[in-house]
This record gives C-alpha cells, structure tokens and sequence, in this order.
C-alpha cells in the first residue's frame, strides 16, 4: 500500500473547512431524511408531542435516520481498518467474508435457536464473523504473491462460497424466505424496540477510535509494526474483533449493505492520502452522508414504494468500484 | 505407456462413463408414465451436452489466450451481459413484445448486444490495459454483483408477473429447458466448434505466448479478435439455455488440465466436454435424487467450484 | 539486410527511439548495446514487427514490413524475447516442432522430422528430446529455443538478451552455439547484450544506442575503444587488448557517490547514537 501523508499544517487548514462542509452536507440529509416519507407532514403540528407527525418521528422516522447514519459511519470506517489490517485498498467487511459469515451465523442461529432473542442472534453472528475473518487472514498468509488485485478476489471468492454454504442451508431448511426478512437491507422495517441493537456499533467505532494510532502503525505491514515495537497480533486481534462486531450488528439491524465499507474509504484516501488517523472523521461522516442520501434515493425514486437500500448501494458501489479499479490501472 | 495412449484411454474411458451415466439418468427412479419422465429428461440430457461443449470451446481458448487458468467468459462477466440484457428487454419492452415471446428473435438479439458489448470487454483488457488478470477477476466479479442488483432493483419496479419472466431467464437452472431453444442453440454452436477444432493447432501456438505465436507467424490481434468473437457466441448460447453458469466451465477446463497433462488442444476439446458432461449430469442426479430438488445444481456447482477456485488462487505464483 | 529508415518511435509524448537510420548485414553477427532504457529492446521488437513505430521504414529482404505478410515473415525471421519461461508441459522435441508451424501449419513431414533430428543433434540435445521443458536447466532451457529457432529455418534470427540468468558456462556455450550459425550455416544474427566484453569477443559488428538515438554502428573493434566506451556509458573504463581483441574493464571505475565536507559528516554524526 503506498503511503501519501500531506503536510500537517496543510492539513489542518483544508480539514476544518471541508469537514464543516460535510457536516453541513450532513445534517441537511440527515433533517431531509427525516422529512421524506409516505405519511403527510406539517411542519405546524411537528413541535407538538402528542401529534401524529412527533409520533411517527419518534417511532419510525427518527429510529431509522439513526440507524442509517450508524450503520454508514460503522461499515465505512470497519472497511478503512480491514484496508489497514490486510495493507490492500480493496478489501472491506463485505469483500473478505466477513459479512457472509455473519450471515451464516445467522442462518445457523435461525435453524438451531429458532426462538433466540435478536440480542442472541447477533453474538452468535458476531463469533462467526470473527471466524470467517480470521479464515480469511489464514488464506492471505497461504497466499505467496500480495499482488494489490489478488487479494480482494480471493475474499470475495471465499464470501462467496461461505454464501453459497450459507444459502445451501437456507434452501435445504426452508427457511429462505425468512433469511431475505432479516437481511434484506430495507430500513423501512426498523421500528424502534429492533433498532436498539445498532447503538452496540457505536461501541466498534469508539474502539477503533481509541485504537486509532495502534491502527495506523499496523498499516505499515507487520514486520515493520513489530520491528517499532508494536503488539502485532493483540492490535490485530482486536481490530478484527471491533470490525466484526461493527459488521454483525448492522448485518442484524438493517441487514446486508455491500460495497460501502470499500468505496468510501477508497474515495476518501484518494483525496487525504493514506494516514489512517487522519481519515477517520472523513470517512465515518462520508459513510453517514453516503447511506442517506442512497436510502433517500431508494425512497424517492419509486415514490410511494421503496426500494431496498442494499439495492441502490448496490449499484452505485459496484460503478464506483469499477470505477476505482479501472482508475488505478488506467495510466 | 506414452501419454498419448494414456490420453486416448482415459477418452475412451470418459466416453464410456458419460454414456453410462447418461442412461442412468434417463431410466434411474421413474415413478409414473415412462413416457412423461423421457419426454422431461430427454431434453435436459441434450442441453446438458450442448451446454458441455459449448462452454469447453468457449473457456479453454479463453484461458489459452489469457494464459491463465482462473479466468472463463463467465467469470469475467460476459454471462452476466446476457441476463442483463435479457432483464432490460422485459423491462423496456414489456414480456409480451414479440422480443421475449418469440424465442429465436430474443436469442439473436441478446447474443448480438452481447457481442457488442464484449468487443467493448475485448478492447479495454487485451489493448487498453494488457495481462490485468486479477483484474478481468475483479471486473468480472463486480459486473455480475452490479447485474444483480439491477435485477433486484427492477424486480421492486416492475409488474410481479413481468418480474418471474425475469427471474427464469436470470437464474441459473437446469430445471426449465426450452426445446425449441435447443435446435436454435446447436444451429448457432455448429459453426463456432468447428471452426475452433480446425483451428486447434493455431490455438496450440498460442498457448505458447503471444510473442512466440508472433514470432510464429501468426497474426495476433485479428485472431484474438476472431476467437473472442467465437467464444461470446458461445457463452451466450450456454446462458441462454441454462443461465448464467460462473464456475462450470473454469472446472471442466481446470481438471482436464490436470487429467490429460497436455497442450493439445484437439485433446482437451473432447476431454473437457466429456468430463464437464459428467459433472453436470451426475450433479443433476444427485440433485434431483437425493437433495430432492431443494437445493439447484446451481448452487452446489458454485459452492465447489468456488473452493477449487481459491484453491488455484493460493497456488497462484505473481 | 535489413534497411532501417529514419525510424522514430513515440511513448506517449517523449520519443524513445528518435530518427535511427541504419544498415544490418547479411551473413554477420550484430550486437546491440548500450545504456538501460536506451531502445535497444524496443528497437529489437521494431525489426521483429512486434512493436510498431509512428515514423520511417523498415525493409526486411527488399519488403517494407508494413507489407509483410505475417507468416511470410515469420518464414524468414525469429524472434526471441528476454522471457523464455513456459508453464511447460512441452517436450524439448515438441518445442523443435513449434518452429515448423510457419511453414507446415501443424503437420509434421518427412522433412520436418529430419530437421528436428539434425537440429538435436547440432545442439548436443538429443538425450532430452523427450524431456519436459520445465525439467531442464537455464542453459538447456535457452538451447531449447535456439532449436526451436533453428527448426524455423530462417535467415534472420533476433534475441534479445539470451545470456540473461544463464551462467558463465552456458553463457559462453550460446555465444559459441550464435557465432557457429553464423559462420557455419550462413544465417544473420542480431543479438542485445548488456555484457560489452561478449560482444567484444563475438560480434562482427556493433550498434550501440544511447537515449534512443543510434550511438555508433561499426566493426566490433572500432566501437570498443576508451573513448566510445566512457561517453557511451558515462563511465571511466579500461580497454585492453588480448589476443587481437579488445575488451572492457569496468570494474575499476570507483567513485565517491556523493561528496561529503568534513563538517556535513560531522553534524551528521552528532545526531546518530543519541
């Protein structure tokens, strides 16, 4: 991974100016998406507590809002760590399995716990997502070359085949149709006794937070991390814990959201260089802002009916990442 | 024992064991009509050995010319194109317009846009951006995930009735065989194999590298051209008929490699069809008899050859 | 011959090979030397139509290339590049049999058969007619695609650096195995080198190129003096003579990579080992 780190002072000057923009850019979504919706909204009746409009914000629209911006900033900012863990800028929760053994964890739980709570659920997930990574990182090891393209195909190959496994059990069970409920990825079936689950991410963005220059160090490989004297395998190990537990929670709450943990990072390190500490406001307020605008994209385009948000990021995160792969061998 | 008897036996062999298993499949567990269940299975057998050879033709020339063994039409995405644009024909068009309803019509079109749009796949990874394998992975591998969810995002537009339209021409099923379909298909892929088995030597050339086929006297570019041509034809023909099939033609080819241990291609050809046959009809036994149908060939096929895929990859030297 | 006309070859915007015009006789042994980057891989590949060039003509036999029919060519030249490795499940004799397609498409004649025999044999490669590519040593491996170059049968034959990972034993076998060709089968050889002193020893004539313009294009012992050398490479060398011919020393050619004031050294020094 090539490292570009700008000037401190420099730095400082553009961040504070860009990062009010994005925080503008942000609560303008962020109020907007609270806003657009199916049911009439006066903005007279909204300040009473008893109306219609302040239940429905507080119930429906206001759990879901929280939950996007959640979910964004935690999968972009897991997707920043696994860039730095793995030293390849492809790589993210969704394209190294560790999504889809989440989703296997949840399958599995939804044939042998048929009753769990969703609090059960979601450790059982979280265990599986760490396994799957950690398979994942076993395979990289096995790996002679570390060519930049080859290991995002070996992690999306290895998600793939968990998947398949995965939907192997869901179609054997029948339980198919019950797997898509919980992961389809549509924010509209949050309400909000579910939706609690997702304050538990904020937990894998704080410790990855505080974790932020342990972070940075292991980006530069790990013969040079424990050659400055860092604790390689404990900083891995535990990034790989605040990654999957990001990952199972949101899995969980709003379901199967690809490609975001690796576009965002991607786009923002093309701009800000590659210094893991100083990208993490950037990509976690991008991750929110991206997540909204795309689930107000999914709730505008076919007004009244909604779209899976999966769906929408789906798309745009598969151009943008072909974008991105083309830009890099274009010269 | 050369390896050319080796080779010839182990044909021989195959051949023996796809009749076999061919008519194991045919008579094996008919409960009712003997008639209804070869008027069901009869089809599938032949789809089965066209898609065989179709997709041998199409993914062991695409290796050659790639010089590598992990890529295949469909996994860098050319199958894909044809679900897609499939989708966008229903989509645009309505399921009733004569392009969906008439089946000869709608195969032509689809394989003509589906050429169109690998002349463009063509032009950015053999001149724009060269020898970019795990690239043509990567690209191949978004292509398919950016395609599904353009199907999932149409599935919520358009009308439920419209959408199981879709959904038979997209997902990968051996269950659903168009008979007409088929003589279409074997009329379109006639030409191509053909073409490809005389031009087995030139092919054996290549697999040397390009600057060695240069230096052989053959003239590159157009014959890359003229192969890549060949070989979406022939992807097309296979997803046509079954959907998109991702890792079965990278199998077939992958094991006739380590089988017959040899270049030629005359060789493979016949190998790789016969085995991949194998896969295909004792998958679908195994399907049909002992998962009962709950789980598709599909999924199983790229459940294995996923594995074997990250297997190759690890032992991938840079 | 082979007549190179102004040729002029761009990489984008900066010219690679900037208006060459040039000469290479029949019946010789040329070398190509000089400088990396200077254009004689690329220069190479012009001659052998594998690279194509935005300016002049090249003309192999009395034909421009552009005319050329690419099997006709291939019946009159060779090419090999730097990178002879396959992932080779070929047998040396298989690989002999390659050198035939241009002519027989894939068959192999009577005629083929006894070429491939004859050309084992000339090689001193005929207990490893049956062996596997991969099973062979570098200095087999390279002999190996000499006979496939030899079985091709053509008047012109053009390697780009062939001496690469080979030692100094099987180094020299080649060089002896080129200048035999030349002397004892007629052909033309044009080989790139980056060792100076074997194209000192075995070229008839050099080309040398520098920043992608033709250097200087003479009998070997005209190009191997002091001063060619030195501006050549922008070296300090030594050129002795032995036996008739002139070779390069350029080992003793040592100097400071930077130079240090006694006080730079110093300061430096007080900040290390704190």
């Amino acid at each position: 991974m090539y490292l570009k780190v700008l000037n401190n002072k420099q730095l400082k000057k553009q961040s504070f100016f860009k990062i009010t923009l994005l925080m503008i850019a942000f609560l303008i979504c962020f109020i907007f998406s609270i806003f657009v919706g199916v049911n009439e909204f006066s903005l007279v009746h909204f300040f009473q507590t008893d109306s219609i409009e302040w239940k429905v914000l507080i119930t429906t629209r206001l759990p879901r809002t929280i939950s996007i911006v959640i979910a964004g900033a935690t999968l972009s900012l897991s997707g920043l760590l696994m860039q730095q863990i793995t030293q390849n800028k492809f790589t993210s929760p969704s394209t190294v399995g560790t999504m889809q053994s989440a989703r296997l964890g949840l399958i599995l739980s939804l044939l042998f716990f048929p009753k769990a709570s969703i609090f059960n659920r979601a450790f059982f997930s979280f265990i599986f997502a760490i396994l799957g990574t950690f398979i994942f990182l076993a395979l990289l090891h096995l790996i002679r070359a570390r060519s930049s393209n080859l290991v995002p195909l070996v992690g999306i190959m290895f998600g793939n085949v968990i998947s398949s496994l995965g939907t192997y059990f869901a179609l054997q069970w029948d339980i198919t149709q019950n797997v898509n409920a919980w992961l389809q990825g549509n924010f509209s079936l949050i309400d909000s006794t579910s939706y609690q689950l997702i304050y538990i991410s904020l937990f894998s963005i704080l410790g990855i937070i505080i974790g932020a220059h342990s972070f940075s160090v292991i980006g530069l490989g790990e013969d040079l991390t424990i050659q400055l004297g860092a604790a390689y395998d404990r900083i891995l190990f535990i990034g790989i814990l605040l990654i999957s537990l990001g990952t199972a929670v949101v899995l969980l709450t709003v379901g199967n959201i690809p490609f975001i943990g690796l576009v965002v990072p991607n786009l923002i390190s093309l701009y800000r260089g590659d210094y893991f500490k100083n990208n993490i406001l950037y990509v976690l307020i991008s991750g929110a802002l991206f997540l909204l605008i795309s689930d107000i994209l999914a709730r505008i385009i076919i007004f009244p009916y909604e779209i899976p948000v999966s769906v929408i990021v789906g798309i745009i995160g598969s151009v943008l990442f072909i974008y991105l792969l083309l830009k890099g061998e274009g010269s | 024992m050369t390896n050319k008897k080796k080779n010839s036996l182990r044909i021989g062999l195959l051949i023996l064991l796809s009749f076999l298993s061919g008519l194991f499949y045919l008579f094996f567990n008919i409960r009712g009509s003997w008639e209804f269940a070869l008027y069901l299975r009869i089809p599938k057998l032949i789809a089965f050995f066209i898609v065989s050879v179709c997709i041998s033709f199409a993914t062991i020339p695409f290796q050659t010319m790639t010089e590598n063994h992990l890529l295949s039409p469909s996994i860098i995405g050319i199958d894909s194109l044809y679900t897609f644009f499939q989708t966008l024909t229903v989509f645009y068009f309505g399921s009733q317009s004569i392009l969906n309803t008439n089946v000869a019509i709608n195969f032509i079109l689809s394989t003509v846009l589906v050429l169109g749009a690998s002349l463009g796949l063509f032009y950015l990874f053999f001149k724009k951006i060269p020898n970019q394998i795990y690239l043509m992975l990567l690209f191949g591998v978004t292509l398919r995930t950016l395609v599904s969810s353009l199907n999932q995002f149409l599935q919520v537009i358009i009308d439920p009735n419209e959408y199981t339209i879709v959904l038979s021409k997209t997902l990968t099923s051996f269950n659903q065989i168009n008979v007409f379909l088929i003589g279409l298909t074997i009329l379109v892929a006639i030409p191509c194999v053909l073409y490809l088995s005389l031009n087995s030597k030139v092919l054996d050339v290549i697999h040397l590298g390009r600057d060695y086929a240069s230096n052989l006297g053959i003239e590159v570019d157009q014959q890359y051209l003229k192969f890549f041509m060949i070989i979406s034809i022939l992807t097309a023909t296979t997803t046509s008929l079954v959907g998109p099939v991702s890792f079965l033609g990278f199998l077939g080819a992958n094991i006739s490699y380590r089988l017959f241990y040899t270049y030629k291609h005359r060789i493979l050809f016949v190998g790789s069809s016969l085995v991949t046959f194998l896969i295909l009809v004792s998958g679908q036994t195994i399907v049909e008899h002992v998962f009962l149908t709950q789980t598709t060939l599909g999924v199983v096929i790229d459940f294995i050859g996923g594995l074997y895929f990250i297997l190759l990859l690890m032992k991938e030297r840079d | 011959m082979i007549q190179v006309e102004h040729v002029h070859k761009n990489y984008g915007n900066t010219p690679i090979i900037k208006d060459v015009s040039l000469n290479i006789e029949k019946g010789k042994l040329t070398a190509l030397i000089g400088p990396n980057g200077a254009g004689k891989t690329t220069f190479l590949n012009m001659i052998g139509c594998l690279t194509p060039f935005d300016e002049g003509k090249i003309i192999i036999d009395g034909v421009d290339t552009h005319h050329w029919n690419r099997n006709d060519l291939a019946k009159h030249l060779a090419i090999l590049k730097q990178k002879n490795s396959l992932n080779a499940q070929i047998t040396v004799r298989e690989l002999f049999a390659f050198g035939r397609f241009p002519h027989m498409k894939g068959k192999i004649g009577p005629k083929c058969r006894e070429l491939i025999k004859q050309s084992l044999k000339y090689l001193g490669m005929e207990e490893y007619e049956h062996t596997y590519l991969k099973d062979l040593s570098g200095g087999q491996l390279q002999r190996a695609f000499i006979g496939m170059v030899l079985c091709q049968d053509t008047d012109y034959i053009l390697l780009d650096e062939p001496l690469n990972n080979l030692d100094m034993k099987y180094s020299v076998q080649i060089m002896n195995i080129l200048r035999n060709l030349v002397d004892e089968m007629g052909r033309t050889v044009v080989i790139v080198l980056h060792d100076i002193n074997f194209a000192a020893a075995y070229a008839d004539q050099i080309i040398a190129f520098k920043e992608g313009e033709k250097f200087i294009d003479d009998l070997s012992t005209s190009v191997i003096q002091k001063r060619v050398i030195d501006e050549l490479f922008d070296m300090n060398v030594e050129v002795i003579e032995h036996n008739h011919q002139n070779y390069c020393l350029y080992y003793q050619d040592r100097k400071q990579f930077f130079v240090h004031s006694v006080q730079e050294l110093n300061e430096f020094k007080k900040v290390v080992n704190q």
